[in-house]
């Protein structure tokens, strides 16, 4: 549990208090750029780290629920001009009904371990190979290039911190939801109990079917509002960028190498990888496009070696996690 | 979709269906006296095409030829790994393992990249294309070659396995480990030993998919994919239902990409296995339930 006091609380105010600053400071529009990026991610795998880091259920496609909010509000906007704000709940439906078309056999069956990892896996392959090859709708491989209208309504703004502003509260929303429902209730000793010991967990008369269920279900709508993010602040989607997966892998590793048990430790993953990645992108990118992800994964095998539970393990020796 | 059409698809299927069985079977011997799915199985295929490719592009060393040297040479390097790299790689969480494979993954991909590029490249080797003709069902003789070859590889497999002590041993890890190394199996040179088998699979599989099929940097994930959904479906440590299990994927491909397109296919595919795993969760042919 969270005491008053906690070191870790001290560094998520301290993360606020950067955000807070480069909000109101003159900062380039690419600091801009890549302090939106660095906490998308933060907001992704903090999302993942509900159904795999708490509840110990890995999945490598979340990228099928980034795809889903992104798609759903690109494709409602593009074909029949409906602004995001509308096009959000949709977003939401459809990723509910992945989760459920995803965790309802999954769960049922008690499928664990590596066999739960590749369902999601597969799951986020047909809804990427689908995209590409339904192209007189989604427009294939090359994605939608969505009209920039500037128009409010359709949240499209000039300034970019506007969507830093909006991915900040997104991400703070995240966290308070994840303190008050899963670290200061019952929900997280269900969820840890699930993770160290599912027959156990069963035996003590915790209904794991169902607390896996709500586990799934935060993590995906939480990802979904995250894609439906990406769609607003890039107005461009592909398949590639928002179902593939590279991204659900982006995503899974970034929350390991912070630490998937803190409530913390995906932020941090994010706030380590994302400004390397980026700067390594920018550059060295255009003459060699392979660096940054052999970089990255370098870095993985270095990190799960050296900190198998992750960073944030390191930095808080678990006071961040649920006891 | 005549007669001719149909039986030719039927006749690619099985093919397909072949290759994806060597491919998978070793992603099913490592899981097996591990009990570590090796998410980056496809990758180490990718290198081995890569490197089939330059040799025949470079030197015009046969494909097909060249396939005992890099069976050999993945042999080796499985045996290494295992040594290096996999053998702490079971002590770490499963968080830590996924982690590494991405890393793996990630390094091989981008490493092929930067290499070669990202290109489709095929050897187009001249008697691969020449046609057999068995009435009016046309085979590229290619495709026959690399039949025949699987066949043979898969049958030696089997024999190894269940004729010689190194296979019995094999057997006997994977079923269970503790009760091997209780009656004196060196399990983790056993263990090493098959994870090299494992590797020289997937250089073998290369070579005979090579000439028939092009190779880019992210030829592998789809392999990767298919091989877990066929030991999946066809219940884990079940020769025969993964017989089954491949040859059902393979036609499904062959005649969806037929039908429809590659995408579609694949995503059939994979939409076969999660109904499969709704229906029977312990695979077509029954077996253990993990």
């Amino acid at each position: 549990m969270l005491r008053q006091g906690n070191k870790t609380n001290y560094v998520y105010v301290f993360i606020n208090i950067v955000i807070l600053l480069s909000l109101i400071l003159n900062i380039p529009e690419y600091v801009v750029h890549v302090i939106i990026l660095t906490l998308w991610y933060a907001y992704l795998s903090t999302a993942w780290a509900i159904i795999s880091g708490y509840t110990g259920q890995v999945s490598l496609g979340h990228s099928l629920f980034v795809a889903a909010g992104s798609y759903a509000v690109a494709l409602l906007y593009h074909h029949y001009g409906i602004t995001p704000i509308l096009g959000i709940p949709v977003a939401i439906l459809i990723a509910c009904l992945f989760i459920v078309i995803i965790g309802v056999p999954s769960f049922k069956l008690g499928v664990r371990g590596p066999y739960f990892t590749f369902s999601t896996l597969a799951a986020a392959q047909v809804f990427f190979y689908l995209l590409i090859a339904y192209s007189h709708i989604t427009g294939g491989e090359l994605g939608l290039s969505l009209k920039y209208t500037g128009n409010p309504l359709y949240l499209h703004f000039a300034d970019k911190k506007i969507y830093l502003f909006i991915i900040s509260l997104l991400w703070n929303l995240e966290m308070l939801l994840i303190r008050k429902m899963i670290f200061r209730g019952r929900l997280g000793y269900y969820l840890v109990a699930i993770r160290e010991d599912e027959d156990a967990a069963a035996a003590v008369g915790i209904n794991v079917f169902k607390y896996k269920m709500i586990a799934l279900l935060l993590s995906g709508i939480l990802t979904a509002l995250g894609g439906a993010f990406y769609t607003i602040y890039f107005n461009y989607v592909t398949p590639p960028s928002v179902a593939s997966l590279q991204l659900s892998f982006r995503i899974a590793t970034t929350g390991l190498v912070g630490g998937a048990r803190s409530w913390l430790g995906p932020t941090i993953g994010s706030i380590v990888i994302t400004p390397i990645m980026e700067y390594i992108r920018i550059r060295f990118g255009s003459k060699f496009v392979a660096l940054p992800l052999a970089i990255y994964g370098f870095l993985l095998l270095i990190i799960a070696n050296t900190a198998p539970l992750g960073l944030a393990r390191l930095l808080f020796k678990g006071r961040d996690e649920i006891k | 979709m005549d007669v001719i059409t149909f039986i030719q698809l039927l006749i690619n299927g099985v093919l397909l269906g072949g290759l994806y069985m060597l491919f998978s079977t070793g992603l099913n011997l490592i899981y097996g006296v591990m009990r570590l799915v090796n998410y980056a199985h496809g990758e180490f295929l990718m290198m081995s095409m890569f490197i089939l490719y330059w040799t025949y592009y470079l030197w015009h060393i046969d494909p097909y030829g060249f396939l005992p040297v890099i069976s050999l040479i993945m042999f080796i390097l499985g045996y290494v790994l295992y040594w290096t790299l996999l053998r702490r790689i079971v002590r770490l969480p499963y968080p830590a393992q996924i982690m590494t494979f991405v890393g793996t993954i990630f390094i091989l991909q981008n490493l092929a990249l930067w290499l070669w590029g990202a290109d489709y490249r095929s050897p187009h080797i001249p008697y691969v294309y020449k046609p057999l003709t068995i009435g009016s069902i046309y085979i590229p003789l290619g495709r026959a070659l690399t039949l025949l070859l699987g066949i043979l590889i898969y049958t030696s497999l089997h024999l190894f396995l269940h004729k010689t002590t190194l296979g019995v041993f094999i057997r006997a890890v994977s079923q269970d480990r503790g009760a091997a190394t209780m009656i004196g199996i060196n399990v983790d040179k056993v263990t090493a030993i098959t994870v090299g088998i494992s590797l020289a699979l997937a250089g073998a599989t290369a070579a005979l998919i090579l000439p028939i099929y092009y190779v880019y940097p992210y030829v592998g994930s789809d392999f990767t994919i298919i091989g877990f959904i066929i030991i999946t479906l066809g219940g884990l440590g079940n020769m025969l239902g993964a017989l089954l299990a491949s040859l059902l994927i393979g036609i499904l491909i062959s005649f969806a990409g037929y039908l429809y397109s590659v995408q579609i296919a694949y995503a059939l595919a994979l939409m076969v296995y999660i109904a499969v795993l709704m229906l029977r969760p312990q695979g077509l042919l029954g077996g253990k339930k993990h």
